[in-house]
């Protein structure tokens, strides 16, 4: 079976900073065309997933929106909730567009955690709020879409097991003080 | 466990929603070779006679349902399976696969063993 391009095809580039093409992927261009998952369906989803987190004692702050559009974290983050990016790419972005590890102790809104699972990566999301206590970071919000359900507003550590834990913080730019 | 068992545990949203929650291809496919449910299955299509088609068959009747989209990570898992076990019959359930609307990893994972299926074929 040979994948003809549509005449209509929905997706449109994403580059990043340097100008590189992120990826997309080829056959995102036929799932498009034979139709998308419905609302129904994404809030019987996340619904479960949110019992199941409670199960665990994982407990978000809540749930952001819920889309039928098709687009996961790195899409949310680094194409503007236009695009499914597929997370084996997420190095090849941070360093196309300049970003930079930076330590814990580090972090503010605005700042990206990255999550990976025996060592790949699996999640990345938007920092929201860090909360800190003398100094040290007590509690950090974290804003992300999971997979195909829903954006979720969470603490960091909470998160599907599949996640896996915090691997990496990064930011694009250097912190600026006022002389 | 049966078969029929192992069929409501994948088609359980407790099990859809291990998995509709991840980001990338590859990463399914790690979850899956490491998930005990889905590897519950995979030793009985190696063990059992007619298993496959069984699953072949079960892929059929869920394709058929109303709400077929909230089954993708099933339908995705039982093709894994196949994929493992019987590639020419996976190849079959695949391109049933592509007629059906509304699904992300099962259309994935159908291309990708179409694919694999015609360069073993070249």
């Amino acid at each position: 079976m040979t994948l003809l391009p549509f005449d209509d095809d929905p997706r449109k580039p994403v580059y990043a900073r340097s100008g590189w093409e992120i990826p997309q992927l080829e056959w995102s261009e036929f799932i498009y065309h034979s139709g998308l998952q419905t609302e129904t369906v994404v809030r019987q989803r996340t619904d479960s997933l949110m019992r199941d987190m409670a199960r665990k004692e994982k407990r978000i702050t809540r749930i952001r929106s819920v889309s039928t559009y098709l687009y996961n974290c790195v899409g949310m983050i680094f194409a503007n909730r236009r695009a499914w990016v597929e997370i084996d790419v997420l190095d090849d972005i941070l360093r196309e567009d300049g970003y930079t590890k930076v330590a814990l102790q580090q972090l503010e809104a605005g700042k990206i955690v990255s999550y990976a699972f025996d060592g790949s990566p699996t999640h990345v999301g938007l920092v929201t709020f860090v909360e800190r206590y003398e100094g040290e970071v007590a509690g950090v919000t974290v804003l992300s879409k999971w997979g195909k359900d829903a954006e979720i507003l969470h603490p960091m550590s909470a998160v599907p097991v599949i996640f896996g834990a915090p691997s990496d913080f990064w930011s694009e730019r250097t912190p600026h003080v006022i002389g | 466990m049966s078969l029929a068992k192992d069929f409501e545990t994948i088609e359980s949203l407790e099990f859809i929603v291990q998995f509709s929650v991840l980001s990338g291809f590859s990463s399914l496919l790690r979850a899956f070779a490491n998930d005990a449910k889905v590897e519950a299955l995979r030793a009985k299509l190696g063990a059992q006679a007619n298993a496959c088609q069984s699953v072949v068959n079960r892929i059929n009747q869920v394709l058929t349902k109303s709400d077929v989209e909230l089954y993708d990570e099933s339908i995705a898992a039982y093709l894994f399976c196949l994929w493992k076990a019987d590639l020419p019959l996976a190849h079959k359930a695949s391109e049933r696969i592509l007629e059906t609307g509304g699904l992300w990893w099962s259309v994935q994972l159908a291309l990708h063993i179409i694919k694999e299926a015609q360069a073993e074929t070249a």
